[in-house]
């Protein structure tokens, strides 16, 4: 996929209008939305489409919000400002199908949040609370409803919070065939693009030294997930993007029996059955690394305790096989939010980091996508929940 | 390339730990050898099975519903095999059945016993000998009842004295089609032709094996006596001829065989149809590398020893320290190399466990390392004889069922191409082919054909997909287990 479709230029380099970094959903989807939109775009990507965490989670589209992590207070209020991406994003997942003219695998047939403690039903009323008072579709029903909607369900669960647009969609294949439709488009899609350097020459003037050619941007998106902060400081922006390791477990095929997705506030855990029919069951159990060779593995610990948490509620998992482990990189940032937006420092120079990288990538995209029809310069140092100046400590940011 | 990998992992409390100085994967010869040899150094040793019994597949023994009341009329072959297992289960060696290993990390290894216990061996070496399985040969019809693999014909004469059909076509190369064949017919089977992908032997050909075969002069009695075999019970042997299509309805009826090129390119024109309602298939072997791969050994492409074989030492030492590799899943040498490199294995394996010097086992290996050289010699004059043929990759057409377990087609295969990455993850990812319960091991060689045609490489180029545990399935039960939380820590992604 190393098509030489950007305008070439005598010295060998090629000069596009906004070069994108990064070919994972965010970077796909963006450059689809661009190059759907009359945009000349360049997508560089260091090896192959979809390796990283794009293709490696376990394809849940977390539309409720996620459990708190590590259970603290605060949660609730650091996740509000998310509740309108999370309804965007089911909004986005329903229509990409239809909108971008693709196959893969959406299915949004609902999601349960299970509680099997009065601790967690307690836990589970806010954010129920939280949610509908953002305007998102949940609801709290009691364990024997959860049991009627799925007579999978443990005795042990006491209650849910149900949201109808909770869903899946096949990670392996979102991301490229959005690539596709990019380079449908007129998209330049050019893998083994690793960026090594960026110069800024001028306002909306950069220059990328990749692996393969010297490739000129008026713009710059760098949307390269985990790997995201690495890129941002080519420019001397410091990002606080914190990698971790994230393990996920499949199973033998069975016939269609569950077409919820489940997790659950006290345990973690998601699971859900593919189109294939295995299930795939995941929740965030750590993985662990090695930066040489970017190889992840998985833990006896992860596998053991997030078969336990699956065992708990859905017992009828115990009967069946695990064929495979995975590890995949993740990525978040401190206050668990998004970053979409330009780096005030240099005109020209965007950030597009989701954290819950595949449920809000579409919707990041599009708002990537609607900040770079505006001029540059405008939204340096808008006071936005997700601009990157939040970050940075000069006069110009803030959130 | 070997990756950094870090190791000892944490281990729910319900899951039984024992230390052991050598751990032994693999009841066949090579495992059977090395854990003998191992044990009588004074190491303490476990050795561990997925079947129920001793032997793998070339000593594989009766099923115990048998007795074998003329021990002399059943052949060398098992009678080795009976006093090998006899001498392991009377020596110290720790000997666990049933027990499968699904995963290994750093030198821990994790195994599940009868389905429903999972144990973790704390191995200060580890011995893989993991054997080899039938070369998966797809072609149009393969997926048909009664299309079987010889390992599965030989199992089934073997341990229940079940012939698979009635008319047997007997298709493949080498000489372990040529035993199998003999072996069924010994069976009562009623065999009635053997192809076989090469040329017949040139003079030269043969002049190069008997000049290879000082020292291996058992290797050329068992060839000598299969050939009679078939010459005395009349099984006709066409060379140069492959099935390149079963034919039937609910089951195979009719085989197409057809003449081949040196390469075993179909000629066109060629084909012949036989009446038939089995087919076995014995295009060789393929090492079982799933675990070492999964330890990050290194490996090198070797067609004729069956693909991907791990790169080892004089000591059978493998490139990941604490792992050693013998037998036929380093590469197919067959029974007789098996047994003496798992013997020098498991003499390394004392080295390393400090219960021999070196000097001792240099001593005690010097036999051993002979017969191999010799072994390996009239090997080379074998396969010179049997090279295997790229045509083999060649004989499936478009609707051919290429991954068996998730009915992925050839066609579906070459359409992904054109769109995924040009690797075998891409294929994987676009149609689910290597994702099902075999995890790979029987299409990954087409895929990675596949692969290497459309982007122009030698199929030794095409990375083969990662192996992840398990690497045989898992039964939740077995492991699942309430475990506490932890925070998934920040890493770093700078080397």
């Amino acid at each position: 996929m190393d098509k030489a479709c950007a305008r070439g230029l005598p010295d060998g380099s090629v000069e596009t209008d906004v070069a994108i970094i990064g070919g994972g959903l965010l970077g796909c989807a963006l450059a689809f939305k661009l190059a759907k939109a009359g945009v000349d775009t360049m997508l560089l990507e260091r090896g192959e489409l979809n390796r990283e965490a794009s293709g490696t989670n376990a394809g849940s589209l977390h539309i409720q919000l996620l459990r708190p992590p590590g259970m603290d207070e605060a949660w609730l209020e650091r996740f509000r400002p998310l509740v309108r991406l999370h309804i965007d994003a089911a909004k986005a997942w329903r229509g990409l199908e239809s909108e971008a003219g693709i196959q893969v695998g959406v299915r949004m047939h609902g999601g349960l949040f299970l509680a099997e403690t009065e601790d967690e039903l307690r836990i589970l009323q806010k954010k129920v609370a939280v949610e509908r008072a953002e305007g998102l579709d949940t609801t709290l029903i009691s364990g024997d409803e959860a049991r009627a909607m799925c007579p999978l369900l443990a005795q042990s669960v006491i209650a849910a919070d149900y949201c109808p647009d909770d869903g899946l969609a096949n990670a392996l294949l979102v991301t490229p065939a959005l690539a596709r439709r990019a380079m449908d488009y007129g998209a330049c899609v050019a893998t083994h693009h690793e960026v090594l350097a960026i110069t800024i020459r001028g306002v909306n003037d950069f220059l990328l030294d990749t692996t393969k050619r010297q490739v000129r941007a008026q713009r710059v998106v760098v949307a390269a997930g985990p790997w995201t902060g690495r890129v941002a400081k080519m420019v001397g922006m410091d990002l606080p993007i914190g990698p971790n390791v994230l393990s996920m477990n499949v199973t033998e095929a069975q016939r269609p029996e569950l077409d919820l997705l489940i997790q659950h506030i006290g345990r973690r855990l998601t699971l859900k059955q593919t189109e294939s029919g295995t299930y795939i069951v995941g929740g965030g159990w750590p993985g662990e690394y090695a930066a040489t060779g970017n190889w992840k593995g998985t833990t006896v610990e992860s596998l053991a305790g997030n078969m336990g948490a699956a065992v708990a509620v859905l017992p009828r998992i115990a009967r069946l096989r695990v064929l495979r482990t995975w590890a995949g990189l993740g990525a978040n940032t401190p206050d668990w939010r998004p970053i979409i937006g330009e780096y005030a420092p240099a005109p020209g120079f965007y950030v597009l980091f989701a954290g819950l990288g595949f449920t809000l990538g579409l919707t990041c995209a599009q708002r990537m996508a609607d900040l770079l029809r505006q001029p540059t310069g405008a939204h340096s140092a808008a006071g936005t929940a997700f601009a990157p100046g939040r970050y940075i400590e000069s006069p110009a940011g803030s959130a | 390339m070997t990756p950094d990998r870090p190791s000892a992992p944490r281990v729910p409390t319900h899951v039984r730990s024992t230390q052991r100085d050598v751990v032994v994967i693999g009841g066949g010869p090579a495992g059977m050898a090395a854990a003998l040899a191992a044990s009588q150094c004074g190491a303490q040793v476990t050795l561990v099975d997925e079947r129920s019994a001793l032997g793998g597949q070339v000593y594989k023994q009766f099923n115990p519903a048998f007795q074998v009341t003329d021990e002399t009329g059943q052949g060398a072959q098992y009678r080795r095999g009976r006093d090998m297992i006899a001498a392991v289960l009377a020596s110290a060696v720790e000997v666990l059945t049933d027990t499968v290993v699904w995963g290994i990390w750093g030198r821990e290894v994790f195994v599940c016993r009868g389905e429903e216990e999972v144990h973790r061996i704390e191995a200060l070496t580890i011995i893989i000998a993991a054997g080899a399985y039938d070369r998966p040969v797809p072609f149009p019809g393969w997926t048909l009842p009664g299309v079987i693999t010889a390992g599965g014909g030989q199992s089934l004469a073997k341990v229940f004295r079940v012939a698979p059909g009635h008319r047997i076509l007997m298709a493949g190369s080498g000489p372990l089609s040529l035993s199998f064949a003999a072996e069924l017919k010994h069976y009562g089977a009623n065999v009635i032709m053997l192809t076989e992908a090469c040329r017949r032997p040139t003079v030269a050909a043969i002049w190069r094996l008997l000049w290879a075969s000082p020292g291996n002069a058992a290797s050329l009695r068992d060839g000598l006596a299969y050939l009679t075999a078939l010459k005395t019970h009349r099984i006709p042997v066409r060379w140069s001829t492959i099935v390149s299509r079963a034919e039937g309805r609910d089951r195979v009826e009719r085989a197409v065989i057809a003449n081949v090129d040196e390469r075993w390119h179909v000629i066109p024109g060629s084909e012949d149809v036989l009446d038939v309602d089995a087919i076995c298939l014995g295009y060789g072997l393929c090492p079982s590398n799933e675990l070492t791969r999964l330890c990050g050994c290194a490996h090198n492409y070797d067609e004729q020893h069956g693909g991907w074989v791990p790169w080892r030492d004089e000591w059978m030492r493998s490139s990941v320290p604490g792992v050693l590799v013998a037998g036929d899943c380093a590469g197919i040498s067959g029974a007789a190399t098996a047994v003496d490199e798992g013997y020098v294995a498991g003499l390394a394996a004392a080295v390393d466990t400090t219960h021999l010097s070196v000097a001792r086992a240099t001593a005690l290996a010097e036999r051993a390392r002979r017969k191999l050289r010799r072994q390996r010699r009239f090997r080379a004059a074998l396969d010179a004889m049997y090279p295997v043929g790229t045509g083999l990759y060649d004989l499936a057409d478009e609707s051919t069922v290429i991954c068996r377990c998730e009915e992925v087609t050839l066609g579906e295969i070459r359409t992904a191409l054109r769109q995924c990455p040009p690797d075998a993850h891409g294929v994987k990812a676009f149609t689910r082919a290597g994702m099902g319960f075999c995890q790979g091991r029987v299409c990954g060689r087409q895929v990675a054909a596949e692969v290497a045609a459309a982007s122009g490489l030698p199929i030794g180029a095409v990375s083969p997909s990662s192996v992840r545990p398990p690497v045989k399935p898992l039964p939740i039960a077995a492991v699942a287990a309430e475990m506490p939380e932890r925070r998934r820590p920040i890493v770093s992604l700078e080397p």
